[in-house]
């Protein structure tokens, strides 16, 4: 039986495989073995596309899977595969791309979820490994003096997971006309009389620009504010998409569409260039936008897998995620406060600086 | 012959001993004819009075400026500072050459008080300074204990004369100036407020530094080239207004002590 899934193994060894960022190659885990993308792509190319034919009848059948598994809703968005390697049933959601197999480890893709339309046209592979990452996140722990000592402790940071997170990429340009109200006010003395003179002016700038892969994720898991926080990331990096950079990583296919996620990146872009006319309007004193016209005009669309280094971790019933560029390390995320080391700062800086002010205002 | 030896002698002994008590006398009071502290209102007891004055005496004596507290019950000349000088003059105050004093007059029936000073007084008791002399006595004044009020402006003099002793009269706040205010608890209570409110917003700071995912609002980022084309810029003057506000300077003293044709100055007010 054709399987839909295909494990990326040494060709020496049949080891598991992995993208290494730092060298730009596949390295076995085993032997040391190391493999262009280019390898192991020709490598695979014929298993790939029989997955991918595999998966797209699967894909016919699926609805069947809630009468032979009683899944009942769930199982719309549940996928079942088969490890080729050993054999054991993997089960993930309908998006997942690239995983590994819990029983015997290997890297495993998913080629189907790449097939036609849903091709991914770029990808940024992953420059900074598993270690970087943990270490850049202890270091963004320690910066913090309100962060719960058991948190940090208790935080299962070894579990951080890298992912190839669907981005839809669009450029597109923007222009128009924004007007304003501007002021400019003097004031001098003429005696015991203070004088103020406000002069007023009506404003108006117009321009335009052209705006290129502004990023916006196409998975509904992703928060978007984590994913905006990690922006932005070097383009120059990017490469004609493969699958052979997936292996060692988690990937989703995307679930919000490209027309549904248009009009946040268009937005960003018609707010860009009013920011950008606003900051040519200089030399007043007060300045009140009174219209404004910018527009954008017509789009294109990219479709794209972006590096993200994720750790998800369950405190006192709250969920907190951290989410660090694969690229180029840029950390966020939310943590819990400690309430008591809230007030012990509050409390232990208002004693010290009122002892200081109290004393320099005696000696004064 | 032994009867004009012990005549020229009694002669002789009798004239040293008068020009002695005179000079006596001169040294020990510089030619006043009234003790330092005068109760003509009969505010004080007789021991007050007593008190007050040997303190007067000290301070006087160590510093070669008499301090002087006189009360009356109303003023003989126009304004209670006219009548300082005039009794002043009357009563021969002041020691040395340029009789060096400070006076506090009270005039109960109106409840003023005039504070003068004469020589080595006007370098003492500067302008900003007999200010916050008076601030030493009045509070105890408008409680009518008069022993406490004067008590406490005998020990501003004493600390006034050690400050100028050390080059530094208590002036307007220069650099310098030893005249240290003393906190009061609105003061502390309201530093102390305001470090606490500082210490709040830094803290606070802290806590929103834990919180950095927000969704972004541009794409500043993504343009291309970096750089917007500016395609037209207009800007119109249309009218201005002018608004002129009465609003009077404060002038600033500079310090020092102001002294009219007879060397004197004053501070007065009311109790």
């Amino acid at each position: 039986m054709a399987t839909q899934i295909t494990n990326y193994q040494c060709p020496a060894c049949t080891g598991p495989l992995h993208f290494v960022g730092a060298s730009g190659m596949l390295e076995c885990d085993y032997c040391d073995m190391k493999y262009t993308v280019k390898e192991i792509e020709e490598l695979y190319s014929v298993k790939d596309d029989k997955a991918e034919a595999a998966f797209e009848k699967a894909s016919q059948k699926a609805k069947s899977a809630e009468d032979d598994y009683g899944w009942g809703a769930d199982a719309e968005n549940m996928r079942s595969y088969n490890c080729p390697s050993c054999g054991a049933e993997l089960i993930c959601d309908s998006t997942t791309a690239a995983t590994s197999c819990p029983y015997c480890g290997n890297p495993t893709i998913v080629p189907g979820q790449f097939g036609g339309t849903r091709r991914p046209d770029y990808v940024i592979p992953f420059k900074l490994n598993k270690d970087e990452a943990i270490s850049a996140l202890r270091k963004h722990y320690k910066k913090k003096p309100l962060i719960p000592s058991a948190f940090s402790k208790e935080n299962h940071i070894k579990e951080i997971k890298g992912i190839y997170v669907p981005f839809w990429l669009y450029s597109c340009e923007a222009g128009g006309e924004v007007r304003y109200d501007a002021t400019k006010v003097r004031t001098w003395r003429e005696g015991d009389y203070l004088c103020t003179e406000t002069s007023f002016y009506d404003v108006q700038r117009s321009g335009n620009a052209a705006f290129e892969n502004i990023p916006v994720d196409g998975s509904s898991k992703m928060p978007d504010a984590h994913m905006d926080s990690i922006e932005p990331y070097d383009y120059s990096d990017l490469k004609d998409f493969s699958v052979a950079y997936l292996p060692g990583f988690l990937a989703d296919k995307y679930d919000v569409g490209a027309e549904e996620c248009a009009s946040r990146a268009l937005l960003r872009a018609e707010r860009s260039v009013a920011q950008e006319l606003r900051n040519t309007v200089i030399g007043y004193t007060t300045v009140t936008e009174t219209s404004n016209t910018v527009r954008t005009d017509g789009h294109e669309v990219k479709y794209g897998l972006l590096p993200v280094w994720m750790l998800y971790t369950k405190w006192k019933d709250k969920d907190y995620l951290f989410a660090m560029n694969g690229q180029t390390g840029k950390l966020i995320g939310d943590l819990p406060v400690s309430v008591g080391k809230f007030f012990a700062w509050f409390l232990g800086l208002g004693s010290v600086l009122s002892a200081v002010a109290v004393a320099v205002r005696m000696l004064i | 012959m032994k009867k004009k030896i012990l005549t020229t002698f009694l002669i002789l002994l009798v004239l040293v001993s008068f020009f002695s008590l005179g000079a006596l006398a001169e040294g020990e009071e510089g030619g006043r004819t009234e003790a330092l502290v005068v109760d003509k209102a009969g505010i004080l007891t007789e021991e007050q009075v007593k008190v007050l004055n040997a303190r007067a005496e000290g301070l006087s004596a160590k510093y070669s400026c008499e301090v002087i507290i006189y009360i009356i019950n109303e003023f003989s000349e126009a304004t209670i500072s006219q009548t300082a000088e005039a009794l002043y003059a009357e009563h021969n105050y002041g020691l040395g050459a340029d009789r060096s004093c400070v006076m506090l007059l009270l005039s109960m029936s109106g409840r003023d008080y005039s504070i003068m000073a004469h020589g080595y007084g006007n370098t003492v008791f500067t302008d900003f300074g007999k200010g916050k002399l008076a601030d030493s006595f009045k509070p105890a004044f408008k409680e009518n204990d008069y022993n406490k009020g004067f008590s406490a402006y005998i020990n501003k003099c004493a600390e006034y004369f050690e400050a100028a002793q050390q080059g530094r009269p208590v002036d307007t706040y220069t650099k310098g100036n030893i005249e240290k205010t003393q906190l009061s608890s609105k003061d502390i209570l309201i530093t102390v407020a305001i470090c606490f409110a500082i210490a709040l917003g830094i803290a606070l700071i802290m806590r929103a530094q834990m919180k950095t995912a927000h969704i972004k609002t541009v794409a500043g980022d993504y343009i291309c080239g970096g750089v917007l084309n500016l395609t037209s810029r207009y800007d119109h003057f249309k009218y201005d207004t002018i608004q002129r506000v009465y609003s009077p300077q404060h002038k600033d003293s500079g310090g020092g002590t102001t002294t009219n044709s007879g060397g004197f100055s004053h501070s007065s007010g009311k109790f």
